[in-house]
Order: structure tokens, then C-alpha cells, then sequence
């Protein structure tokens, strides 16, 4: 199998998983560890009455001994998805930043021209942006235009479970980009979903609530591990082509009674 | 006296406040991230930066997310 280097960091897993929703911490915990996922999204908010709450996350991720991608979500302007940014960059110690400007409360789908002003400041800044994009193939040139070595376009929309909702589009997106890290971002449902990412060729998948929302959030971990390898080994064993008609797969070389009946 | 926004929350500080001094008597600690009007406040700046009346600051931490 390839090996999985993203942002010149080699990676064990083609999975980044989320650490929202999950039932309890113990399940986050061992649903990760379940996962295989070596990459972990997390996020910043106001400090609440509880003061030791925000520590007390922040160990339980360092226990996992991940590699964390802070994220910019609920942002609405590239200015607060900055300001956000460089807070998460000194908070988690890294200059990943998974890049979330939204447009749309209702689909919560992302504001392109926002997201792309602030990938520009963030990319001069220094940080490492992996833009959560929708799948607009020309919205992509223009954030790898900007410097983005990752593009992480929708499935569907952010926990709607609903899948690869426009395949065409993703798949003219892995066309255009043979050098690009491409991350299935958001949508994704169920294992079937990662399989059809993989078969694609796209490098990776990020979910939370379809292993956060299982009944069995630590078996459904273990199944988007599998189900990765599996569609991964797909496209790399090479795909058959489709046929508009049938063909037999047992020769018909020494077939008895041909023509007899 | 001056008054300022915690966290969506105004509170009165005495004048001439560092932002070290007023975390630290806001019985802040750990891994936060500062903000004063939508500005980034690095940690070593904190000592320097006197806090100003109507300022905004937002003291963020770490929690989950997707």
C-alpha cells in the first residue's frame, strides 16, 4: 500500500475523526483508539464555569498521543476563522488548522470567497490550511492557487450522514489534482460512503458523527478502519472497466451438449 | 474603574489593569487562548498589554469538535 503523507507528516491512517458527540469520553476515547485514526479534530470556545473542563479534554487528547487538527468551525467571517486560527495555533501547539467559514446556517455549507481570503493570510502566516470546501472544482483551483496543499471538499452536508452526495464532482476534483492531498470532508454515513471515497482515489476521510451517532461507536470505528483498507486496496488493484453486456467468466471451451438440445 | 466584556459578560476592573493581572484574578489558568476585540493576543504579550475600557476580550479553551 502507498504510503499516507500529508503536510510532509507520514500518516498510519487515512481516517481523521472528530471528537464531538460521542455518549461519553471513555467511548471517544476507545472509539478513537478503535479507529485507527492518527488524526484527531478538536476545537476552541469561550471558557466556561467550569474552568478545568477545557484541561481536562485537553488531556484526555494528549493521552491519545494523536496529531490534532484544530478547527476554525462555527466561524462566519475570514476574519474571525484568523483570529481563531492563531489562538488554536498557540493553544494546541500546531500550525494545522482545518479552515471552516461557513455561508449557510441552514446547510451549513461553506462561504467560498471568505474561506479563500482567509487561507491567503493563514498560508502567509505560516500555518498549514486544510480548507473544508464544497465541491466546486474552480473554488479548489483557486485555494491551491492560493497555496493549500490539502483540499477537503464536502461529501454532503456537515452531519447529515447523507454521503458522496455529487461523485461527478468529486472525482473532476481528484482528476485536476493528481499532487493534492484530497480529503472527503463531511457527509459521510456509513462505511460504504469511506469505501466509495477510497475507490475514487481520495487520499483520506474525515467523520465524527457517523461513528460519534452509531449504536456501537467503537464497532463502527472499526469499521470505517476496515472499510478504508478496503476501498484504498480497490483503487490501487485497479478497477475493471464496465461493459454494456454481459460475459461469461467459465469457459465455454468443452462445454457438453452444445447444440444438442 | 473601567468596564470591560469577559466573554460576552461586562465586569468592572480597576484601571490600569494588565491582561496577566486581570487573568490571573480571574483565576484563569491552563491551556487558553486570548482574544481582545477579535485580536489575537499572543501569551507573551500579556504582561504588556493594558486592558482598555469597552474592550472585548474572549478567553477560549480547548474542547471537542468535528
Amino acid at each position: 500500500m502507498d504510503d499516507i503523507i500529508v503536510a510532509d507528516t507520514k500518516l498510519n491512517s487515512r481516517l481523521f475523526i472528530g471528537s464531538a458527540l460521542y455518549p461519553s469520553p471513555a467511548i471517544m476515547q476507545e472509539a478513537i483508539i478503535a479507529s485507527g485514526a492518527d488524526v484527531v479534530t478538536v476545537s476552541l470556545r469561550r471558557q466556561g464555569v467550569n474552568k478545568d473542563a477545557g484541561e481536562s479534554f485537553w488531556n484526555i487528547i494528549k493521552e491519545l498521543n494523536v496529531k490534532v487538527l484544530p478547527n476554525t468551525a462555527g466561524c462566519h467571517s475570514a476574519k474571525e476563522a484568523i483570529t481563531i486560527a492563531q489562538m488554536a495555533r498557540e493553544v494546541f501547539g500546531t500550525n494545522w488548522i482545518k479552515l471552516e467559514v461557513i455561508g449557510d446556517q441552514y446547510n451549513l455549507q461553506p462561504d467560498p470567497y471568505q474561506t479563500l481570503e482567509a487561507a491567503k493570510v493563514l498560508i502567509d502566516d505560516g500555518f498549514e490550511v486544510f480548507p473544508y470546501t464544497t465541491d466546486d472544482l474552480v473554488v479548489t483551483k483557486r485555494l491551491v492557487d492560493a497555496g493549500c496543499r490539502i483540499l477537503m471538499p464536502w461529501g454532503s452536508p456537515i452531519g447529515s450522514g447523507k454521503g458522496l452526495m455529487n461523485p461527478y464532482n468529486l472525482k473532476a476534483i481528484r482528476n485536476a489534482f493528481s499532487d493534492i492531498f484530497l480529503v472527503v470532508d463531511a457527509g459521510i454515513g456509513k462505511p460504504s460512503d469511506a469505501v466509495l471515497a477510497m475507490e475514487m482515489g481520495y487520499d483520506a476521510i474525515l467523520l465524527n458523527s457517523a461513528v460519534a451517532l452509531a449504536h456501537d461507536p467503537v464497532l463502527m470505528a472499526k469499521a470505517f478502519k476496515d472499510a478504508l483498507v478496503a476501498g484504498r486496496a480497490g483503487h490501487e488493484a485497479g478497477v475493471m472497466q464496465q461493459r454494456e453486456f454481459a460475459s461469461a467468466s467459465t469457459p465455454m471451451v468443452g462445454m457438453p451438449f452444445w447444440h444438442q438440445s | 474603574m473601567i468596564e470591560i466584556t469577559l466573554n460576552a459578560e461586562k465586569i468592572q476592573i480597576n484601571s490600569g489593569t494588565t491582561l496577566a493581572e486581570f487573568l490571573k484574578e480571574q483565576n484563569f489558568s491552563g491551556s487558553l487562548g486570548v482574544a481582545i476585540d477579535m485580536e489575537f493576543i499572543p501569551k507573551d504579550k500579556y504582561e504588556q498589554v493594558v486592558l482598555q475600557q469597552g474592550n472585548s476580550i474572549d478567553v477560549l479553551a480547548p474542547v471537542c469538535g468535528g
